[in-house]
This record gives structure tokens, sequence and C-alpha cells, in this order.
């Protein structure tokens, strides 16, 4: 009996449209899914074309920036004898003070080990020459230099704390980097001005042929107070962008689904309303209310199912025409709209969802409050 | 003529009154964020009229394109330039969220955007390492002045470590990015000291205008470069006190260069990928015109669910025509309604979502305005809608 009680209820004129009402509101998720999704892909794709650097930092866990990080020297000493490390650098920041021709500056003093392996990595323009150690030499930035007006030859004093050291400028490099506005010299002369053989952090790059698997074992052979971080963040600052746009959709979309609990309600008040006699007859028949719950419960699951295809296709169809359009008016805009299965999936959960918690009061209603006798 | 029998039923005025409420909500939602974002970029470049832009013709971005940097230094002599703002716009990564860095000369930029300080001071144009950070930004990331913070590059293998010297409000969509020297973001951007993004220009339009600067680009661009294009840093010219290293000449081809308002050259952007008020608005009526169909199911329901009161109604005496303009009335009345409280919830919570920052396109936040456009908008649909439902045959059948 509810079998036939269910085509029965299938037949009725207003199916077709409430199918369609579903559909049309599934289809404005899934297009505009689609649109963000081809967006998103244009993306991704855009960081494989992107050659993505294998430079990283090892710092102090807890530390928010290289200025107030402290590692350990041993860190260097490891990592340069791991088989997929290719540079090391590790580098000492101090802030100090630089007098030139009686003006003050306060500037961040970068001291290496190993000048010249620095500066070839830094791929540096020099003119002059790189300071030499224990001779009281530094090279210095050209933006540090243009603000200071100095230049190779001058004499510069360096102050940190009590302790001054007179130094001369060697040499004035452009590396395109940070470096530009630092002064660069070696090792010997953070020690003379601080009295501490300290290391800030450790740069270092993998060799061309290494995975990104390295990066884990190298971490794990690293002591447990320090971190890496890599230097060229584009697959986070991709991911991030496109969290974004998906968020704002999301946010958008909740408000859809309110509007589908709503047409819900409405198809299954309709059905009821549109019913009267046949829910009557069903239930002098001896249907218990039950199964006139179910009967409603079940239409409705069946035009949000049939809502739910057909939505689906309209939305995506209706998307990759309308960017086939766009781009014959213009030729710039080229997207191809697509849904991946696992959000249509997710779409067609939270369409059932939005679509069950719409019906169930009007299906509640019928089969509990319904009057017999006066619908006959 | 109109009746006065109250026959319908308060629960199922409700229910139109909800769907209309819904649809209502949904249409101003999309539309007043899609023309907040349209509206956001377009003053991405200051609103002034009298703010032209130096840009690339060629970048599909107009965070891309590439103008030489020595540009700038020309254009600042001409007689009616007031202020002219080379800057750099770079992708990075801080403190693992995706960011906007703006490398600027701190005081050509002031003259165009006057910030307001609201923790921290401006910084000092002779200091290299220091930032600020817009409010909306700063909030987000808890940031605060004195911090240190380490930049991220995207575009290229770069990083920077940089203190905040304070925190700034604009107003404008540069709230959620950071300022920093002009150096900085040529090297976060990945290009050398001879080219920035843009250059921004505020003219007396009185005393010289957008074609005259079009033609000294001109007259440079005609000039054979010094050093074929290659960067000579003895070339440059010092501009040391405006944190700037030098501007080393590079030859470049005149069709690459524009000249436009500052306005017209992100309007331009927007065009080119099809974003233009109009779209955004038919793109918002399209998402009403598919919640339609609930509108009008709405309708015939209502109609269904009166229909003995409807034939009561005919055996008395009333024609169809009166029940239908009858009909229509009541329920124009009560759409009226529903729409101004859809509009009404879709304001409260766009506003509500703004304050948290939560509504962000390429890590700016979206400034919310309200369109009276979009409100009549709304009622007319709703109104045209709710007609053609109640007066179509089937539905006082």
């Amino acid at each position: 009996m509810s079998f036939i009680a269910f085509r029965m209820f299938l037949r009725k004129g207003g199916t077709s449209s409430a199918i369609l009402a579903i559909a049309l509101l599934i289809a404005i998720m899934a297009s505009a899914n689609s649109i963000v999704n081809s967006i998103n892909s244009q993306a991704t794709a855009l960081e494989s074309m992107v050659d993505v650097g294998q430079t990283y930092l090892v710092m102090q866990k807890n530390a928010t920036s290289v200025t107030n990080s402290q590692v350990s020297p041993g860190v260097a000493s490891l990592l340069e004898n791991m088989s997929d490390v290719d540079q090391v650098l590790p580098q000492t920041i101090t802030d100090v003070t630089m007098t030139s021709n009686s003006s003050n500056y306060n500037v961040e003093l970068t001291t290496v080990e190993d000048l010249p392996s620095f500066f070839n990595v830094k791929q540096a323009q020099m003119q002059g020459q790189i300071a030499e150690p224990n001779a009281l030499e530094v090279d210095i930035g050209i933006a540090l230099a243009s603000l200071t007006s100095t230049n190779t030859s001058d004499q510069v004093t360096l102050t940190f704390g009590d302790t001054s050291l007179k130094v001369s400028i060697t040499g004035v490099f452009t590396t395109l980097t940070q470096s530009d506005a630092q002064i660069v010299a070696p090792a010997d002369i953070a020690q003379q001005l601080t009295g501490e053989n300290s290391t800030s952090f450790v740069e270092f790059s993998l060799k061309t042929d290494s995975s990104q698997s390295a990066v884990s074992s190298i971490e794990q052979a690293l002591p447990t107070d320090v971190k890496i971080v890599k230097v060229q963040e584009l697959k986070g600052f991709i991911q991030d962008v496109s969290d974004q746009t998906l968020s704002f959709l999301n946010l958008w979309s909740i408000g859809i689904f309110v509007v589908i609990a709503a047409a819900s309600y409405l198809v299954a008040t309709r059905l009821v309303t549109e019913s009267t006699y046949e829910l009557s007859m069903l239930r002098s028949l001896g249907s218990n209310r039950g199964l006139l719950f179910r009967l409603v419960f079940i239409y409705i699951v069946a035009v949000a199912s049939l809502g739910i295809v057909l939505g689906l296709s309209i939305g995506i169809v209706g998307a990759q025409a309308a960017s086939t359009m766009a781009n014959w008016i213009q030729p710039g805009v080229t997207l191809a709209p697509f849904l991946e299965i696992g959000q249509a999936a997710q779409l067609a959960a939270f369409t059932f969802l939005s679509a069950i918690m719409g019906c169930l009061f009007p299906a509640f209603k019928s089969a509990f409050w319904f009057k017999t006798e006066e619908a006959l | 003529m109109l009746l006065g029998f109250r026959y319908l039923r308060k629960s199922s005025i409700f229910t139109l009154f909800l769907i209309i409420t819904l649809i209502s909500t949904v249409f101003s939602i999309t539309a007043f964020s899609l023309l907040g974002l349209y509206n956001g970029f377009n003053s991405y470049l200051g609103q002034g009229n009298n703010v032209i832009a130096v840009y690339s013709t060629v970048g599909s971005t107009p965070f891309s394109g590439l103008v030489p940097s020595d540009l700038a230094e020309n254009i600042s002599t001409l007689k009616g330039v007031l202020a002219c703002s080379p800057e750099v716009l770079a992708p990075c990564m801080l403190n693992g969220e995706a960011v906007f860095a703006r490398g600027v000369i701190l005081e050509q930029f002031l003259k165009l955007t006057p910030l307001t300080m609201v923790e921290g001071n401006l910084s000092t144009p002779t200091d290299l390492d220091s930032a600020m950070v817009g409010k909306s930004l700063a909030q987000r990331l808890n940031l605060k002045p004195g911090d240190q913070i380490l930049i991220q590059g995207t575009l290229t293998e770069r990083y920077l470590e940089l203190h905040i010297d304070g925190i700034y409000e604009s107003h404008t969509s540069m709230d959620d990015e950071i300022i920093i020297p002009l150096y900085a973001g040529q090297c976060l951007r990945a290009v050398d000291y001879g080219q920035v993004t843009l250059i921004r220009v505020e003219i007396d339009r009185t005393q010289i205008t957008p074609e005259t600067i079009y033609q000294q680009i001109a007259e440079e661009a005609s000039q054979p470069s010094q050093n074929n294009g290659e960067t000579n840093q003895n070339n440059g010219q010092p501009l040391a006190q405006s944190g700037v290293v030098y501007w080393p000449q590079l030859s470049f081809l005149l069709k690459n260069v524009g000249v436009v308002d500052a306005q017209t050259f992100m309007k331009d952007y927007l065009e080119r990928y099809g974003v233009t008020v109009e779209n955004v608005l038919v793109l918002s009526a399209m998402v009403f015109i598919f919640s339609s169909a609930s509108l009008a199911m709405a309708i015939t329901t209502l109609t269904r669910q009166h229909k003995r009161e409807i034939e009561i109604l005919q055996s008395l005496g009333a024609s169809k025509r009166t029940l239908k303009t009858d009909f229509l009335v009541k329920t124009l009345a009560v759409s009226s309604a529903a729409t101004a409280c859809g509009t009404l919830i879709a304001m409260l919570t766009l506003a509500a979502i703004w304050t948290t920052g939560y509504l962000q396109v390429l890590s700016h936040r979206i400034f919310i305005q309200f369109n009276p456009a979009v409100i009549l908008l709304n009622f007319i649909l709703v109104a045209a809608l709710v007609s053609l439902a109640t007066l179509k045959p089937t539905a006082n059948k």
C-alpha cells in the first residue's frame, strides 16, 4: 500500500516544480563552487610553474625572529655532515650603533665564518674587496652605504654596549636581500664586540636532487630546541588565499542551505495541503500514523535526490557554458569550472540534511494532527 | 477594490514571509559583499580625482606589472606634481598567513595616503629595518609595536627581519598590509632596484595633466639607455634620505607603460576579468532568480491553503479580478515587509562578520558598502515575482 501511495504522491502536479525549486538552489552553489575551484586550480598551477627554492633557516624553537634566536654552534656541524644538505651558513645578528661622519645609526651587524661563501650564496655584486678575518674589516650593504654616505676605504665605529671598535669598510655589496641594509663582517668582529661566540641561526640549502622528505629527516636529526623554517612559502600563500575564498563561499552557502530547508518545508506543506483526500483515505484503509509520516518523509527525500542530480548538472553545465561565453566576449578570461566528487557529495549531504530538517514539521503534522473526518 | 475579510491565515502568511526574508537575505549578502569587493579594489590606489597611476600595461594583475623606478625621479620634478610615490606590492607570508607588503618611500607615500597611527609611531625614513602594520592585520595576527617579525617571500627565496614601529589605520584596504621601505619591497618582489610595481602621482590639474606626464615618459623612452638595460649603479642618483638605494636607469618600451587615473587603473583591471558593477548586480539577480522557484511555490501553496476561503468569497459574489487584486495587495504588503527584514538581516550579518575580519579576498578584508541600488533592486525583484506568481492563471484556479 505504501508503494502505491508513494507513487500517487509523486504524480502530484507540484512535484516537478518542487524538484526544480530545489535543483535551482543547488545549481547556484554548484556553479559558484566550480568557478572557485577553477580559480584555485589556476593558482595551484602557478605554484608548479614557479621554481620554488630549497633554502631553509634553522632557528631556536620559541624564537619569533632571527634576531632573538640563538642556536648551538654544533647545529651547523651537524648539517654539514648530512648528505642532502648543500650550503650551510651559520650567522650571528647583533644590533650595533654605527658612527660615521659624526652621525649615529642603529644597524644590524651580520657576522659569518666564511664570508666568500656567504657572498657567493647571496650572488653579491661587490665594489671593493671582501673583508678579511682578524683585520678589523667589514663590508657594507648598498642601501646602508647610501643612507650613511659611506664608501670603501671609509672608517666607521661600531659600538655594542660599552665596547667600541673602529673598522674599515673594504667593500660595498649588492645582494637584493636584506643584507643590503646591513654590515657584514667576519665572525671575529662580533666576538670582539660582544665577547661571545654565539650563532643566531643557520641558513642551509638542500641539494637539487633532494626530495622534500629530506627536510623531515634533517629535522629529526637536529636538537629538539630548534625549528626549520622554509624561506620561500609560495605553497602556503596560495593555500591561504584559496582558503579565504572558500571561507566566503561556505558562509554564503549556509544562507542557501537555509533556503533549501524552507523550500523543503513548503514542498511538504503543499503536499499535505493538496493530498488531504488521499491521506484521509489511507487512514481510513488502516494506515497507521507512522506510515503517513514515512510517506511524506520519503517523498521529500525523493524530491531532494532528483533535485540534487538535476541541480548539480545545471550548475556545472551552466557555469561551463557561462565561462565559454565569457571567453568569447572577453578572450583573456579563461575558466574551466569543475566540481570534485567530494564537494558534490558534501553538497548532496548538506542538501539532504536541510531538506529533512525542513520537512520534519509538516510530516509530523500530517501524521499526528491530521483530522480524517474533516477531510472526508 | 479590496475585500475587508481577513481570510489569510497567520501561519501561512508567516511561511511566505520567511521564504521572502531568506531569499532577500541571500540576495543582499551576495550583492553587498560583491559590490564591497569591487569598490574596495577600485579605491585601492586612492579615491582622489587628482591621483594618477603610472603602471605597466603588460601586467596581468595590478600586482604583477613593473615600471622603471627612475620615472618617479623625473615625474617628481615636473611642475604641478604634488607627490610622487613609487611603490612595490609583494605577496609574502607572515606568521603563517598570506599578506601583502607594500614597499614605499614613506614621505612620498604619506602625501598620497595619510595614515592615522593608532599605536606606536611612524617609521623614520632612515630606519631600513622598520615596518608599519595596518590595524586590521595587526589585530588578526596579534602584532604590536616593538615586535620583531620574520617575513617569508613567496616569489623568491628571500626573507626579511623587521621590527614594527607602529600600527596605522587608513580606512582602506591598506589596513590589511604591511608598509615597508622600498628596497625591502623590491627584495620581496624579486626585482632589482630599478623597478617598481607602479608609481602613484598626485597632480594639480590646473598645472599639469596625465597626458603631459605621458609625454615626459615618452621623451625618456626615446632616449637610448646608457647601459643597454643593465642595472648600473654608477648611473644612479642617490636618494638616501628617502630610504632608496639609487635609481638605476633601465631602457623600456613606451607601449609597456600607461598613465591613467588611479581609479580607472583598477577599474580597467577588473573589467579585463569581466567584473563590473552591472555584472555584479546581474550575478546577484541571478541568485535571486534561481531562488525564485521557491518563492513562486510559496505563493502557490498560500493560494492552495486558502482554496476553500477563496471559493466561499467567490460564492458570495467576489469576482476573480477582485480576488486577485485583493490577494496581490495583501501578499505585496507581506513581501515588502519581508524584503525589508531580509535586507536588515543581511546588513547586520555582514556588519557582524566584518568586525571579525572573516571575509577576505586576496588577504584584504572586504569593505561592505550598503548600496541603495541593491536595496531598490531587491524590492523591485520581489514585487515583480510576487505579482507574476499571484496573477498567473494557475495560481487562482
